[in-house]
């Protein structure tokens, strides 16, 4: 509008007119910065080579840097930037003696001329403060350095190679750059010593001697100069050094000219900003196409000319947008080619030897991944250097080279990025990983013992994990590597590692192409969308009453999936909008929903939507500053119909409701650290009291769910109490009414605890829920044996018992319960159940509920006495129920060896568990299992035994 | 309304968009006004302040959409779907403020502008630039920079209550 215009005019009219120069003139410094910026790109590669070349100065490449430095400096004195003035000046005079061949480049005056263009880049960064700043001790530095007070002692040597050309080419300290020439493969690679090292450097001579004879050679293939042996004859090797010298200064300008934008290609330089609203009208555009298509096919015309002007539209908009993402790419040596820096100053001050290969810089990411993946990848390189690579004299005694070897590649693959940080150092040793996870309580003995090499040396990334005996101060404080993964993993990437004892590690490091376009489930919840982002998506569950079904833990809603149980969160309750009506009900309260269970920062679990609608490839939108901040969202997206909808932020949704504070893998870890200890059995149990002298179990494996009514809501019908409920009616038990109690407690609510006995639902009514946890089932007392109740233990110092709840049940509504024919009765007898079991508990429970219905049965503690019992007398058993969770042979184990023979191939075998978790139950019917099932749910279990046992002759 | 004859006369007049919420008169300096759209598809924002309707699409990006009513206290006219969304540029940033009724640019001198009062109705003084007599009418105008802080600061209460 006006004001813009306005602004515009003046910018023009104070380029034309350049004598101006007040501070505040916001649009000329602007300029300033970008064109000083770009002066300074490249600068810092173009050190490092001139530290490389040493003697032999390159003067294109030298008078490129001076050019650069004198720009800045005669712009910023022109806008009066004093400061920035005064460092550049410094730092051109020392480059124009160089230029003139007056000062030879060594690591001590690259160092301190790197630190000049360092504080240039600071300044500018901070242009309106600069003038204020006091940059005197680097002045001095650098004046210094220009009048030849300091250096190394490195006169001696780089006189002998001015007088003495045979030297040159043996002379101890001249690492060379090899650079490909252009055509070829594209690496880069650098070679940084520790300037302290110079006196003990005559040992590895022999060794870069060599090196350099290798190089030579390459370089020789690659350039054609003449040989550039070290012990030629001086009119040899002075003709021999130009020659190389061109060809070292011609691959070094032209990779110098690839830093600067002014290459072969054209270029232009674009605003961020204009390259976003390109993509934003370029999405407009996609969307304008679409709704016209839709359109024109909704025509009833079959007119040929308008298919084909439709098709041509498609084709250029698809091409357009996809040229427009193009933009945006960026080659990735972005971001590495800060790294030789990085690599020379840690050898310094490491006072290691490491040499740095990059591979694949070309390879073209996002801009939003090159700026997001800087700093993980700094602090792996770092890691690298620090822990990674050995001390020089360490690694000679291992037999390898002194110099070490950092690599960097990316490349493509399937779709994604990959960035692989590789290093020949020592390697990681997975048994001390393992010692540390223990040591630092991330892990039990056990479970870091089960765990794979290649799991343990991924503990590294695990949080308050750090090898670093000393903490350093370059790596290693215990926080570091956690971070990496979390932020890595945030931008939808994978890391891992894979290591050698001795021999090096591997990083590697997946990407997105892009985190501008992320794919995601589209849900829609109170009629309202939402966009979901995959990397977040575990599973979609709908729920069917059985294997996932949804439960109530204390207040809070769980899924049940396959035996797990995953705390829910009902999406309708968490996304309320503040302007409406908090009172309106959620639509999606009801049992049956879908379901999306995600995962962020490794915990799961299950959102409730009202449906499951598309999966797209959504752009992601900002949301402005006053939206941006709430924990729920992660931006916006426009969809198809041009309707903004927004992104959930699955770890803001975890964070914000209360989650159930212990994940379920953590109570299953906990014991199974325990149960490795004893022959026990860990059920879970839901723990229930009447009063304060009467504490009860139930098995949580055979309750359906728990609900929480009021008691005012029961009544009495004859004899029997129900609830109504959910339209029908559900027949109750009071645990008092079967079982002694000495006082029964009144309360306002109470607990109903729903099951299932052959197809009818039952509640057992307690007035308290206790807990809901793992208990260790020493149930020893099982003589205590009025009906309903399998046996009593003590847990929390009290006597609990455990019900029976078919048992009870029976007491309540016999006729529910069906009598065994004469026949089944006669069949059973001449049945035999052979039983491993190692709690006694359960193994009394079980024999005598399987004697009870008529079967024999011979029960073992351990697997191995089953066995023997079994292969003693091959036809005498009919069945084999076994338990999972035993020591020494487990019940899958056992099974695999009963399956092994060939005289059991048929036999049915049942395994029990109280853990009905999907790994092992895949596990059991690999290794021949028939059927599995849960300990005490005896109608189940009766069921099972009848259908693997009628019509099978003894 | 013959502001026409009024606008020839002045010169270094400062030219304002005029409109309506509820029935208090407002306006804002045109320099912040981009543009001016029906009422568009406004998606809601869950845990958003307020005064905050929702954001919509305004060719491909996002916007953030005021609800003055809720800022101010003062009962709309008309319905969601007749009002307007002003478009406002306030230093780069765009915010949209959904009004009841978008009337005349005014030109105004800056004599003709008096300095805000100590209260009017429930606005709260700080959004205030200063207040306009014209034919017996009093529009109130608005200072665009603190629009933007009221808002922050509801915000901000909103993120420390959460």
């Amino acid at each position: 509008m006006g004001y813009l215009f306005n602004s515009v005019i003046h910018s023009t009219q104070t380029q034309v007119d350049r004598t101006g120069t007040k501070m505040d003139d916001t649009e000329l410094l602007s300029e300033f910065v970008e064109e000083a910026r770009e002066h300074l790109g490249g600068i810092e590669m173009q050190l490092l080579q001139i530290e490389a070349m040493g003697a032999e100065i390159n003067d294109d490449l030298v008078n490129t840097v001076f050019r650069a430095i004198h720009s800045v400096k005669g712009a910023a004195g022109f806008l009066g930037l004093t400061q920035i003035n005064n460092v550049a000046h410094r730092l051109e005079n020392v480059l124009g003696k160089v230029r003139e061949h007056e000062l030879i480049p060594d690591p001590y005056k690259v160092d301190v001329m790197l630190k000049g263009a360092d504080r240039l880049r600071t300044l500018i960064d901070s242009i309106e403060s600069s003038n204020e700043t006091d940059n005197t001790e680097l002045c001095e530095r650098l004046d210094e350095v220009l009048a030849g007070k300091v250096g190394t002692a490195e006169p001696a040597d780089t006189e002998s190679a001015e007088a003495k050309p045979t030297k040159t080419p043996a002379k101890p300290r001249k690492p060379r750059t090899r650079k490909a020439a252009p055509a070829a493969k594209k690496t880069t690679r650098k070679v940084a010593t520790s300037r302290k090292t110079t006196a003990k450097r005559k040992q590895p001579v022999a060794a870069e001697a060599s090196l350099e004879a290798a190089e030579a050679t390459v370089e020789q293939a690659l350039n054609e100069p003449p040989s550039d042996e070290p012990d030629t004859s001086p009119k040899g090797s002075s003709k021999s050094k130009p020659a190389p010298k061109a060809n070292e200064a011609t691959s070094a300008a032209d990779a110098s000219k690839k830093h600067n934008a002014a290459g072969p290609e054209a270029t232009i330089r674009v605003g961020v900003r204009v390259l976003d609203r390109l993509m934003n009208l370029a999405g407009e555009l996609v969307l304008s196409r679409n709704q016209l298509l839709r359109v024109l096919s909704e025509q009833n015309r079959n007119s040929a000319n308008l298919d084909a002007i439709a098709s041509g539209l498609d084709q250029v908009t698809t091409e357009l947008q996809a040229t427009i993402m193009q933009t945006r790419m960026q080659p990735i040596g972005n971001v590495f080619n800060k790294f030789p820096r990085v690599i020379r100053d840690l050898s310094a001050s490491l006072n290691k030897q490491i040499a740095l290969e990059m591979e694949g810089t070309e390879v073209e990411v996002d801009k939003t991944i090159v700026e997001a993946i800087a700093d993980p990848l700094t602090h792996l390189v770092r890691n690298s250097c620090d822990h990674g690579i050995e001390m020089p004299d360490a690694r000679v005694a291992a037999g390898k080279p002194a110099i070490g070897t950092v690599e960097l590649r990316a490349f493509h693959q399937a779709g994604k990025v990959i960035i692989e940080i590789i290093d020949d150092g020592g390697g990681m040793d997975p048994d001390r990983l393992r010692r540390i996870a223990v040591s630092k309580g991330i892990l039990s003995k056990e479970a870091a013992d089960q765990l794979s090499d290649r799991d343990a040396i991924n503990q590294i990334f695990a949080p308050g994990f750090s090898t670093a005996e000393q903490v350093t101060a370059v790596s290693g404080r215990g926080v570091g590597m956690d971070v990496v993964r979390t932020n890595i993993e945030l931008l939808g990437g994978t890391v891992e590692i894979e290591s050698e004892l001795g021999s090096g590690s591997t990083i590697r490091i997946t990407l997105p192409l892009t985190l501008a376009i992320v794919p995601s489930m589209i849900v829609a919840v109170d009629n309202r969308r939402y966009a979901l982002p995959q990397t977040n998506i575990v599973e979609l569950v709908q729920t069917d009453g059985r294997e996932k079904r949804i439960e109530r833990v204390n207040r809070a809603e769980v899924l049940r999936l396959r035996g797990k149980l995953i705390p829910l969160v009902r999406l309708c309750e968490t996304l309320k909008l503040k302007r409406e009506d908090q009172s309106s009900e959620c639509e999606s309260a009801k049992d049956e929903c879908q379901l999306v269970v995600v995962e962020a920062g490794r915990r799961q679990f299950a959102l409730a939507v009202d449906r499951v609608l598309d999966s797209e490839e959504i752009v992601v939108k900002p949301l402005g500053r006053h939206l941006s901040n709430l924990p729920l969202l992660a931006g916006s997206t426009i969809l198809g119909d041009g309707r903004v909808a927004m992104i959930l932020d699955a770890a803001g949704i975890s964070s914000k409701v209360d989650l159930v504070s212990e994940t379920d893998e953590e109570q299953k870890e906990k014991h199974r650290e325990l149960s490795k200890d004893q022959a026990t059995d860990f059920q879970r149990l839901v723990l229930l009291s009447v009063g304060p002298d009467d504490h009860f179990a139930v098995s949580m494996d055979i309750v359906s769910r728990i609900e929480r009514v009021k008691n005012e809501t029961i009544d009495q019908v004859g004899k029997h109490r129900v609830l109504k409920y959910r339209g029908g009616t559900l027949p109750l038990l009071a645990i008092n009414d079967v079982v002694p109690v000495t006082s029964v407690d009144d309360t306002e609510y109470v607990h109903v605890i729903v099951f299932r006995v052959y197809g009818h639902e039952v509640g057992l009514v307690a007035p308290h829920l206790d807990d809901i946890r793992d208990c260790d089932l020493l149930f020893g007392d099982d003589s205590s044996r009025d009906n309903g109740v399998a046996g009593i233990a003590v847990i929390d110092d009290r006597p609990t018992r455990l019900l029976d709840l078919y048992g009870l049940t029976q007491i309540v509504r016999p006729e529910w319960f069906e009598r065994n024919t004469e026949a089944q009765q006669a069949q059973r007898e001449n049945t035999a159940i052979l039983v491993c079991e190692d709690s006694p508990f359960f193994r009394n429970f079980l024999s005598r509920m399987l004697q009870e219905e008529g079967y024999h049965v011979s029960s073992f503690e351990h697997g191995e006495a089953g066995w023997a019992a079994l292969s003693e007398s091959p036809g005498k058993f009919d069945l084999l129920l076994t338990d999972v969770e035993m020591p020494e042979l487990d019940g899958v184990e056992l099974t695999r060896r009963v399956r092994a023979d060939g005289r059991f191939e048929k036999l049915p075998i049942i395994a029990l568990t109280s853990l009905a978790d999907e790994e092992s139950v895949l596990r059991g019917r690999e290794a021949g299992v028939n059927d599995y099932q849960v300990k005490m749910n005896k109608p189940e279990l009766l069921a099972s035994i009848t259908k693997h046992t009628v019509g099978v002759v003894a | 309304m013959s502001n026409n004859e009024h606008d020839n006369v002045i010169q270094d007049g400062r030219q304002f968009v005029t409109f309506s919420v509820g029935d208090a008169a407002l306006g804002i300096d045109i320099a912040f006004v981009q543009e001016i759209n029906p009422h568009l598809d406004i998606t809601m924002v869950p845990g958003a302040s307020e005064m905050i309707h929702g954001v919509v699409n305004l060719r491909g990006d996002v916007v953030t959409v005021l609800d003055p009513h809720r800022m101010f206290g003062i009962e709309s006219t008309t319905e969601l779907k007749d009002r307007r969304n002003l478009v406002l540029n306030i230093g780069g940033e765009r915010i949209g403020v959904l009004v009841d009724r978008v009337s005349d640019i005014l030109t105004v001198h800056p004599t003709e502008l008096s300095k805000k009062p100590a209260n009017v109705r429930s606005i709260d003084r700080k959004l205030i630039d200063s207040v306009l007599l014209r034919n017996e009418e009093l529009i109130v105008m608005l200072d665009p920079a603190n629009l933007l802080e009221v808002i922050d600061q509801s915000t901000d209460m909103k993120k420390s209550a959460a």
